[in-house]
């Protein structure tokens, strides 16, 4: 390569950052259009950007992941009779239309040391009205886990491990979570 | 809760995760702006730009709680992601190049520039339609270099954070995809010069 091309090159190469610079000035306070913001807030809002997912719900896939890892994070499965905790005669779960705040009392039941809220419906899942027939699954999860269903965790709290349970529907669809809460918890 | 100023990407970013709307609009208004360049060099299509900025805070929105500081700026997590959703939304492989949105293409009204000369604003603008068209016309991975480092200016080593591979891939592409250009923009100067070739006078 003589002088003359490096020249050429040289003098090439200063056109076209120019010529750059000049398309990157003209489009320096280009920005995404209104709509793109109102349409995030309004998502956020709603929570909807916790069920972009498509298929199963944020918080069964996290409870699957952690029972693959913890294993024995999975216990106590049980057959839930709405009403049966108040400890009035178990009534047919046919008869029950819905699970309302009587059959599941609101403010938890005391079973021994144990505190239980009342089911939180989940995302997609229906609700926990008109159903049939529910299995209850204890397991332990992440207090990150409550960030997906809208909950503002601390960031500093979200390893910690809490005992939560699940209402699983006979469709198998998770319908509902409760947090348990030992006696002696704040 | 009062935005401090110039409160941190990684600060706002923990503060959403938590549910803090005060802290979503803050980082979205911040850094909106340069994912929107990004895609909208990228695509040629401020349509497409609008999506791909809207999935990549969605994307953001959903996986909040997941950003490891430890890893990489908020900037470039954002980059990534944006990456990501303009090659999804353009169904780029590897080596297709675009044409220009028609929007882009139009332009605004050259003689209503600020230039001083009305000629020399039209020149610019032709230039700048020129080079956004061999920008566009780029293959995606050298592409992306020039729109990262010679348009949006941003340093190697965070492009190359940003893209996923060596700063030295980041030289090596950019000087390739430089190398392009000039060879792109000599081909379209060269029939210009051409027609210049005056035509015989009649008496």
């Amino acid at each position: 390569m003589t002088s003359d091309d490096l020249d050429r090159v040289a003098a090439e190469e200063r056109a076209l950052a120019r010529s750059l610079r000049q398309l990157a000035e003209e489009t320096a306070n280009e920005q995404a259009s209104s709509h793109v913001e109102a349409a995030l807030l309004a998502a956020f809002r709603k929570g909807s950007w916790s069920r972009e997912r498509a298929g199963l719900p944020t918080w069964l896939l996290r409870a699957a992941a952690l029972l693959l890892v913890v294993g024995g994070g999975v216990w106590g499965l049980s057959r839930m009779d709405f009403g049966a905790r108040d400890g009035s005669a178990p009534t047919s779960a046919r008869s029950i239309a819905r699970p309302s705040e009587d059959a599941i009392p609101a403010t938890g039941d005391e079973n021994g040391d144990e505190i239980l809220t009342s089911f939180v419906p989940l995302p997609y899942g229906g609700g926990t009205a008109y159903l049939e027939s529910a299995h209850v699954v204890r397991m332990e999860l992440p207090r990150s886990a409550l960030v997906t269903l809208g909950v503002a965790v601390p960031e500093e709290q979200w390893t910690e491990r809490m005992q939560a349970e699940v209402l699983f529907g006979e469709d198998g669809l998770a319908r509902g979570v409760r947090l348990v809460k030992r006696g002696t918890e704040n | 809760m009062t935005l401090q100023k110039e409160e941190s990407d990684e600060h706002l970013v923990s503060r959403l995760a938590g549910g803090d709307e005060t802290a979503f609009t803050a980082l979205y208004r911040r850094r909106q702006g340069a994912i929107y360049r990004f895609a909208l060099h990228m695509t040629g299509s401020p349509a497409l730009a609008d999506d791909v900025t809207q999935e990549v805070f969605m994307a953001m929105l959903r996986q909040a709680h997941q950003f490891d500081p430890s890893r990489g700026s908020v900037s470039a997590y954002l980059f990534g992601i944006a990456r990501h959703q303009v090659l999804k939304q353009l169904g780029l492989r590897r080596f297709e190049s675009l044409e220009i949105d028609d929007h882009l293409q139009s332009g605004h009204d050259a003689l209503h520039d600020s230039a001083d000369d009305p000629l020399d604003a039209v020149a610019r603008q032709e230039t700048i339609a020129t080079v956004r068209q061999a920008v566009l016309a780029l293959p995606a991975h050298y592409r992306e270099v020039v729109v990262l480092c010679d348009l949006q200016e941003i340093e190697y080593a965070v492009a190359a954070q940003m893209l996923g591979y060596p700063i030295g891939t980041v030289r090596s592409r950019l000087h390739r995809g430089r190398r392009l250009l000039v060879e792109k923009l000599r081909r379209v100067a060269a029939p210009a010069i051409a027609d210049l070739n005056p035509a015989r006078c009649v008496p």
